[in-house]
């Protein structure tokens, strides 16, 4: 799968990257804000979009509703968010994404927790 | 002088200046009738005396009494007539006297008679007068009572009422325009500690907004590291990153569980921090306690394999209790892994419940440890401490655990102890005042 992964804490994107890339065998696109995801998001074509709730210039759910207003968008979303910001996940929820990964996440089983999200939806 | 203090002094000395004024009136009024009726008195025992004076012969007694009459009867013509009747008996001249009595009492008969109008005409005006005196006392208390009322009592009530109202956090404090006496005085008081309070609790809410703050700065600050941090090693350790040697993975593993103490400890003491700062909001519904303790007991599963003990969950738990249903698997979480780590290898952890009718409903956690001394039970609940056991040097905890599971008890409206004798384990067990049976239709509402 081709993966966009927006996550501004540079260490918890590259132990990501690496366990999607290692475990996963995905392939995974790293950025670090925002809007740069967002203009990836629209140059290029993902199978899966994991957006962090916090972002600098734009955050997670600012993201998710500017590609909304383009009604082709059809590519999954989950978040990445935290457990201190519990009242943001029900927004993006509301916004399409297909589910939200809690943060810490364990490397070991992130796989199996997006896997287990993509089956609900399918 | 405080003016209102002044007007009421005032009044009080004008109501007794009216009063001893009326009543001097009155007293004066009731004195000429006394006066009328002793003189109608004597002059009725003076005709009794004279009307068969002219008989009697001369005796000392009746010439003394004739004088004690004289002496007091009024006028001074009367009392001359009176004084030629007392002369005439004496110089027992009885044709002389005849006369002079028959010319007295004559004239006396018109004396009673004006003394008789004389009363009736100081009656009368004594009893309009009382009926006067009364209405009027009666007027100026009733005067006064409405002065009172509008000058002291109301303003006292209004100000209660906005005390009131700023107790219960309507902050309309101010009074517009304050008299300029007592009650006033009193008001701009009001307004000025009312303002103190109101910029007091400005600073505390800014102070409490600042301490929100940094305990989600130190939430995330603390634990954003700690995720990359045991990210990493367990990659590592997975083997994810390709083979390691066993010397290396035996560092890596220990680095992970110490990664894994501290991110424990680090969760502890933003809890605590969150529960002494009041920032840790219950979200309190009717939970199922059958659900937290499968839950509770599923999730310490592994824990209780690797020390070889067995969760036995005891008689029915279909009960509903109104919770936080998170934070009380936290506490029952707490007790059963310390019941695991203080549990014998082979031995059992029970889980039991005890609900009594209009009692708390009271969850047990029982092990078969080697109990603790009364010193050891002291220190139990206390923060940062904890009791080691030399038998189990793998039993590490961040000391935080029962202080918070107190405190989240406490939160409920609950209470945590134990019960414990060395060699016989120990029962940790709380209660939580709102329950009730889980009946099948509720289940079905909810």
């Amino acid at each position: 799968m081709k993966i966009l992964l927006a996550e501004d804490d540079l260490n918890i994107a590259a132990i990501a990257k690496i366990t999607l890339e290692k475990i996963g065998h995905h392939h995974v696109t790293v950025v670090s804000d925002g809007k740069i995801a967002f203009n990836t998001i629209l140059n290029n074509s993902f199978d899966l979009i994991l957006l962090d709730g916090m972002m600098p210039s734009m955050d997670g759910a600012a993201v998710l509703k500017q590609l909304r207003q383009n009604p082709q968008f059809k590519t999954p979303v989950i978040f990445l968010s935290a457990k201190s910001q519990e009242s943001d996940i029900k927004i993006v929820l509301d916004l399409g994404a297909i589910g939200y990964i809690q943060k810490p996440f364990e490397p070991r089983t992130l796989c199996d927790q997006i896997e287990g999200l993509l089956k609900k939806v399918a | 002088m405080k003016p209102l203090q002044l007007k009421l002094i005032l009044i009080m000395m004008l109501f007794a200046f009216a009063s001893s004024l009326l009543a001097y009136t009155g007293f004066s009024m009731f004195s000429g009738i006394k006066f009328y009726e002793k003189n109608i008195h004597l002059a009725l025992e003076a005709r009794s005396l004279l009307e068969n004076l002219s008989d009697q012969k001369i005796s000392d007694i009746l010439i003394k009494n004739l004088q004690e009459i004289r002496a007091e009867i009024t006028p001074e013509k009367r009392q001359s007539s009176f004084s030629d009747i007392i002369q005439a008996y004496t110089s027992g001249n009885r044709s002389l006297l005849k006369r002079r009595i028959q010319i007295f009492l004559e004239n006396d008969r018109v004396y009673v008679n004006n003394f008789l109008k004389e009363i009736e005409y100081l009656e009368k005006r004594l009893y309009f007068y009382s009926v006067a005196l009364f209405a009027s006392i009666f007027l100026i208390l009733l005067g006064m009572a409405f002065y009172i009322n509008s000058q002291i009592f109301i303003p006292i009530k209004n100000t209660t009422l906005r005390m009131n109202d700023f107790l219960n956090g309507k902050y309309s404090y101010s009074f517009d325009t304050p008299e300029d006496d007592e009650m006033g005085e009193l008001q701009s008081t009001f307004n000025l500690m009312a303002q103190e309070v109101l910029r007091n609790m400005e600073e505390l809410k800014s102070l409490d907004a600042a301490k929100s703050d940094f305990l989600n700065i130190a939430s995330h600050e603390l634990r954003t590291p700690m995720t990359s941090i045991k990210g990493s090693l367990g990659l590592i350790s997975e083997g994810v990153m390709g083979k390691i040697p066993d010397d290396i993975l035996n560092l890596i593993c220990i680095a992970e569980t110490e990664t894994d103490r501290l991110i424990r400890l680090i969760n502890d003491i933003l809890d605590m921090a969150k529960i002494d700062a009041k920032k840790l909001p219950l979200k309190q519904e009717w939970s199922s306690l059958d659900d937290i303790i499968d839950k509770t007991a599923s999730s310490l599963q592994g824990l209780a394999q690797s020390f070889n003990v067995q969760i036995k969950k005891g008689n029915s738990f279909s009960f509903l209790v109104f919770c936080d249903a998170d934070r009380i698997q936290q506490v029952i979480t707490n007790l059963v892994s310390n019941a695991i780590k203080f549990s014998p290898s082979g031995g059992t952890v029970d889980i039991l419940v005890e609900a009594k009718e209009n009692e708390a409903i009271k969850i047990m956690v029982r092990d078969h440890g080697k109990g603790m001394t009364p010193q050891e039970k002291s220190i139990l609940f206390q923060k940062f401490r904890q009791i080691s056991s030399p038998d189990n040097p793998l039993v590490k905890g961040t000391g935080l655990g029962l202080a918070i599971a107190k405190a989240l008890i406490e939160e409920h409206d609950g209470k945590i102890d134990v019960t414990t004798k060395p060699g016989e384990g120990s029962t940790f067990f709380f209660t939580l005042p709102k329950w009730q049976p889980e009946y099948d239709n509720t289940r079905m509402a909810a």
